[in-house]
């Protein structure tokens, strides 16, 4: 059994100075090696939980234990457009400190892993929205994160490209074993990708479903479509 | 308040007729301007009290005091926006000051500068203080401006990956707000264009003061080629200014335009 390595017990967020609630009284926990996506309606604070894990946002009361390990791929991908591909790498391996010699090979690797080393000179307005989507996954992974979290990160994507990169993000999560809390908005996806499906309503986790079944996941399969069936009823109650 | 309304004032050459303007056109109208104003002073019967080579001195002055108040203006924007946006609370206490001194004419200072300066026996101080105080609010509002547009997922980013404090500032707010600095520069360059006659024309604001307290430079040769009557001397000091705005222009302004364009977020 793997340890717990984010919990959330009876988590509030108040946002201030309009004392706006964004969370009330979260209580969950992801175990290591987990793949769990947030989903539910909009603004019901699925990215405030990532917030806080990320630790851009603090809560304003429960507790919160998370690994100091964590890195972030954005629904924009947040690249940043005056340096190439290879550069928004090395970036925030420098910041994180890593020894300069071996930032090189850390950015080819992560680069070969996405599949980007043709573009490691391009800047990111020369990249097409997944191209960008691959860059900022190699630079949240490069960091060796402990957890890995993603913020709708397909969601202004094409089909054909979202499926792309959902299999190339399966294949990353078995050979790396990290951990991934992913916000998204599409049952279908969630179901596609996770072992555990966190359904957030009224600000708060309302439901947990456990996804037990195998990989690869197609959505033509009955068992697919029952655990559709099934979030989508507390999703619409 | 002024902070979201310069963001695209200028643009720099894309289109083929654009750069054709810029390679050719701009410089054989440079040419033309040189050859008109030499021609112009030729006729004026001045030629021996002012050659072209005086004017092309005092070009250099006029653009040197420019030239130093914007360093100074850049050197003092830059951590007035950082600090002006640095979070709510001061940018509720920094943005109303700002508004409100911005909203001060600048010409209602320069009497008590200048006598400041002549007893220091700095004159040209007072004239590069007024042109920085009046470059200085254009590039401030512009770099708040493009401060505030620094995508919320870029800060996040940074924020994520440790890029904070100094290095937040060096290695992504400066280079996002680039495009900005360039536009704020050429706004404030314009401003102190508009000022430079007040600027070296100091006599006027001292006591007893006479011409040959005024500043040499292309201001104070209009105002007197102007109040003597020396009509081509002042339209040859007029082209000679408009040959340096274009220079600045069409060699720096437009070339730092183009660089800036890849700093920019989609």
């Amino acid at each position: 059994m793997n340890r717990n390595i984010i919990t959330f017990s009876d988590v509030g967020k108040i946002y201030e100075p309009m004392r706006e609630t964004a969370l009330s009284h979260v209580s969950f926990s992801v175990q290591e090696k987990d793949f769990v996506c947030l989903i539910g309606p909009s603004g019901e604070g699925k990215t405030t939980i990532l917030k806080i894990i990320a630790g851009l946002e603090k809560e304003t009361s429960g507790a919160v234990k998370k690994p100091a390990g964590v890195s972030m791929v954005f629904q924009s991908s947040a690249l940043f457009p005056w340096l190439s591909v290879y550069e928004n790498i090395e970036i925030v391996l420098k910041a994180k400190k890593h020894p300069a010699h071996a930032i090189p090979k850390i950015v080819e690797e992560y680069l070969k892993m996405l599949d980007m080393t043709e573009f490691a000179n391009k800047r990111p307005s020369e990249l097409s929205g997944g191209q960008r989507q691959r860059v900022g996954i190699a630079r949240a992974l490069s960091v060796n994160p402990e957890v890995l979290l993603l913020d709708e990160p397909f969601s202004a994507l094409d089909p054909k490209t979202t499926k792309e990169l959902h299999d190339d993000l399966l294949k990353i999560w078995r050979q790396t074993g990290k951990t991934i809390v992913m916000v998204s908005h599409i049952i279908e996806e969630a179901i596609s990708l996770s072992s555990k499906v966190l359904l957030i309503k009224n600000k708060t986790v309302s439901n947990s479903f456990d996804i037990s079944l195998r990989y690869p996941r197609h959505e033509q399969e009955v068992e697919f479509t029952r655990e559709v069936l099934k979030i989508r009823r507390e999703f619409f109650k | 308040m002024r902070h979201q309304k310069n963001s695209s004032v200028v643009s720099y050459p894309h289109t083929f007729g654009e750069r054709m303007y810029s390679l050719f056109f701009a410089p054989v109208l440079l040419v033309v301007v040189f050859f008109v104003v030499a021609k112009l002073l030729h006729f004026s019967g001045n030629f021996s009290q002012i050659s072209f080579y005086t004017l092309g001195l005092a070009g250099l002055s006029t653009t040197y005091r420019l030239v130093v108040a914007y360093c100074f203006a850049v050197v003092v924007a830059v951590p007035l926006a950082i600090l002006a946006t640095k979070n709510s609370f001061m940018e509720n206490i920094f943005l109303p000051i700002f508004d409100i001194l911005e909203s001060i004419p600048i010409l209602a200072f320069f009497p008590i500068l200048i006598l400041l300066f002549v007893k220091f026996n700095f004159i040209n101080g007072a004239a590069i203080f007024i042109l920085f105080l009046s470059m200085l609010w254009n590039i401030v509002f512009t770099l708040i401006g493009g401060i505030k547009i620094i995508p919320k997922d870029i800060e996040y980013a940074a924020a994520v990956f440790n890029i904070k404090g100094w290095k937040y500032v060096r290695q992504v707010m400066l280079p996002a707000i680039s495009p900005e600095i360039v536009t704020g520069s050429i706004l404030a360059f314009a401003q102190g264009w508009n000022l430079i006659i007040v600027a070296e024309v100091m006599h006027v604001y001292i006591p007893a003061g006479t011409q040959s307290q005024d500043l040499f430079g292309l201001g104070s040769i209009l105002v007197q080629s102007a109040t003597s009557g020396q009509n081509f001397l002042f339209l040859s000091t007029l082209l000679v200014m408009i040959m340096i705005i274009a220079v600045f222009n069409f060699f720096i302004w437009q070339k730092l335009l183009h660089y800036v364009q890849k700093y920019k977020f989609e």
